[in-house]
């Protein structure tokens, strides 16, 4: 087992740079997820990891040691790809075992490890089928097995949920959790899936355009996004973001929307008059009331789903979600007075783009 | 419900069953004149109405054996000739398609063009020059000759073959192998290789039709001490009218020389057809 170090790495085609100047660290056995839109660079910054891509500049290491120039094969890593890329000739078990053949390893402790794997992923029953005659789920699960045999320092995982059902892809998910649980082996995982890498990851990374936007604990990103990007990428249904331009005024300091409508500041917050924000607050951080208090909307579309209602209004010269677990009684027309919850609102320097309070 | 098939259907149906079968009596006709005449007797062969039944008789493959050692030594040639150049093809083609597909960069791209280009030249135009330059080397007359061009003129086709057959594999199975610790060479052999076997057996068949049939190279380049087969029954043929052969002995050479490949190509039309119809792999 290892942690990974990723010191200032950066990779470009030609003259476009997929990665620019990328620094991580990851500690010795923990589930990190890499997320962000496509063409972000997460997958290539996986595939630099495992040594598929060559990086233009910067240095990698594994367990402490360096590996920027080493082929994969010799950089002891696993990886599970989205297409899942089994050997359609070969059987599951000699998928699996075909590694440690490669190595030269003994046929006592191959078929022990084949066995010990097909044990904990429920393969043994199919050892000798041909990955044609597999499900999706199996396929997966003889990807994960080919993975675990090789006991690798690290596990990479190339968004390898992505061709799943729904409903599989949630048990899937918790497999892959279990397992890095049980065997607590460094494992990095890309998705695009935030409530993926929410859900399974200690820390998420969230890449945009090349760069780390931020790395974080799931809540950490949930709760103090850095950028306005993280905060609407984090969150589902996402944040609403206003632009706004900071007024002082007579009193307190107030956010002005370009329609005029004027939105409380969080206390304690300095800002200079005439800033231009964004101004974030998650559909759960509204309030609602009458029309004549808060920020005036009109109630467009409204969503009963049980444990929560959305509400989807227009307001602010856009669209705004409101999500609350009180049973609202609005009708499509109805004004309503948004209000938000001044502690959980999100301010961002609309210049910078970084966070403000 | 039970599925009916409309008139309209079913005579479309036959109308496409008898355009085939136009088609193979079309191609089929005269190699089955061949064979049934390889077995009549001399003055069954030529009889106005041809003699549908006949006494079948041995004595033409019977003089072919006792008489005709020559022409058993060109069938010999041409199995040679066909599994060298088959071989060579393959062997030269797989590293050329391999480049194609997996390191294909502008300048490689570009040279596929001039695979083709190649192929675009009337093959007569260069046997001529070649037949100097081969007397030169002192390959005239010798099987090496017609392996040589065979494949020259093969290879093109096969790299481009073999390359589509090599894109058909994904690369993430190359990695995943790399990833298991694989060298290059051993992923090509162990895993990329198996995917394109009906990719390879389908090379083969072109250059085996191609070397085993042809007449021209072989009768430049082969005067006298390799003969292929096909320039060995063309001589017979020229020897009819002198009375030193026999027109059954001529049909008894033509089923013997078509039998093997016929069934060659019979026995691996099921893989090769499986091969290009289910597509290599999917993992």
């Amino acid at each position: 087992m290892a942690g990974i170090e990723i010191d200032r790495v950066s990779k470009a085609y030609d003259k476009v740079r997929v990665l620019r100047d990328v620094s991580v660290s990851i500690p010795d056995g923990t589930f990190v997820a890499l997320v962000g839109p496509s063409g972000c660079g997460k997958t290539t910054l996986l595939r630099s990891i495992c040594g598929l891509e060559e990086i233009s500049d910067g240095e990698i290491y594994i367990g402490g040691r360096q590996v920027t120039d080493l082929p994969p094969k010799d950089r002891d890593i696993a990886m599970v790809f989205q297409s899942y890329a089994l050997y359609p000739h070969f059987d599951v078990q000699d998928n699996m075992s075909f590694s440690m053949k490669l190595a030269k390893a003994p046929l006592t402790a191959i078929a022990a490890k084949v066995k010990h794997a097909g044990a904990i992923l429920g393969l043994l029953p199919l050892l000798d089928r041909l990955p044609r005659q597999l499900s999706g789920g199996q396929r997966q699960r003889v990807a994960m097995g080919r993975a675990i045999v090789r006991s690798p320092k690290v596990f990479l995982f190339d968004e390898p949920l992505s061709n799943l059902d729904a409903k599989l892809r949630v048990q899937m998910r918790k497999e892959i959790k279990q397992l890095h649980q049980r065997l607590r082996v460094t494992s990095v995982f890309v998705t695009h899936d935030q409530i993926e890498a929410m859900t399974l990851a200690d820390q998420v990374i969230v890449m945009n355009a090349g760069v780390v936007e931020q790395i974080g604990a799931p809540l950490e990103l949930y709760d103090r996004p850095v950028s306005p990007f993280v905060a609407g990428f984090i969150g589902s249904p996402a944040m609403n973001i206003l632009d706004a331009t900071v007024s002082a005024g007579d009193g307190p300091p107030q956010a002005v929307l370009a329609t005029g409508d004027r939105l409380p500041l969080p206390e304690g917050i300095e800002v200079a008059d005439g800033t231009a924000i964004h101004y974030g607050v998650r559909p759960e951080h509204f309030g609602t009331g009458p029309a004549d208090g808060g920020l005036r909307a009109e109630v467009e579309v409204v969503e009963p789903t049980g444990f929560e209602t959305f509400l989807y209004c227009a307001a602010a010269g856009g669209e705004i979600c409101v999500r609350s677990t009180d049973r609202l009684a609005f009708a499509p027309g109805d004004p309503v007075g948004l209000r938000p919850d001044l502690a959980h609102v999100h301010l961002f320097d609309a210049g910078t783009s970084r966070r403000l309070n | 419900m039970a599925r009916r098939t409309s008139p309209r259907r079913r005579l479309a149906r036959l109308g496409a069953g008898l355009v085939l079968a136009l088609i193979v009596l079309w191609s089929f006709g005269p190699i089955l004149v061949a064979m049934l005449s390889s077995f009549k007797n001399q003055r069954d062969i030529f009889t106005y109405v041809p003699t549908l039944i006949f006494e079948p008789t041995l004595d033409n493959y019977r003089l072919l054996i006792d008489e005709w050692s020559s022409f058993w030594r060109s069938l010999g040639v041409s199995v040679i000739a066909t599994i060298g150049a088959a071989a060579l093809v393959v062997l030269v083609s797989l590293p050329a398609a391999y480049s194609y597909s997996r390191m294909a960069r502008p300048a490689v791209a570009l040279s596929a063009l001039f695979l083709i280009g190649v192929r675009m030249f009337p093959p007569i135009i260069i046997t001529i020059p070649l037949f100097p330059l081969f007397t030169g080397i002192g390959l005239t007359d010798t099987p090496v000759a017609v392996i040589l061009v065979y494949a020259a003129f093969q290879v093109s086709m096969s790299v481009l073959l073999l390359k589509v057959f090599l894109d058909g594999v994904p690369r993430e199975i190359d990695e995943a192998a790399m990833l298991d610790g694989a060298t290059r060479l051993q992923t090509f052999f162990w895993v990329t290789l198996p995917q394109i076997f009906p990719g390879i057996a389908a090379s083969i068949i072109f250059v085996a039709l191609f070397a085993w049939n042809d007449f021209l190279f072989a009768f430049l380049l082969t005067g006298t001490n390799s003969k292929t087969a096909p320039v060995q029954i063309a001589e017979m043929l020229g020897a009819v009218g002198e009375g030193g052969v026999t027109w059954g002995t001529i049909f008894a050479a033509s089923v013997v020389q078509l039998a093997p490949i016929l069934i060659f190509v019979w026995l691996i039309q099921k893989p090769l057809l499986r091969g290009f119809a289910g597509a290599p792999a999917k993992g």
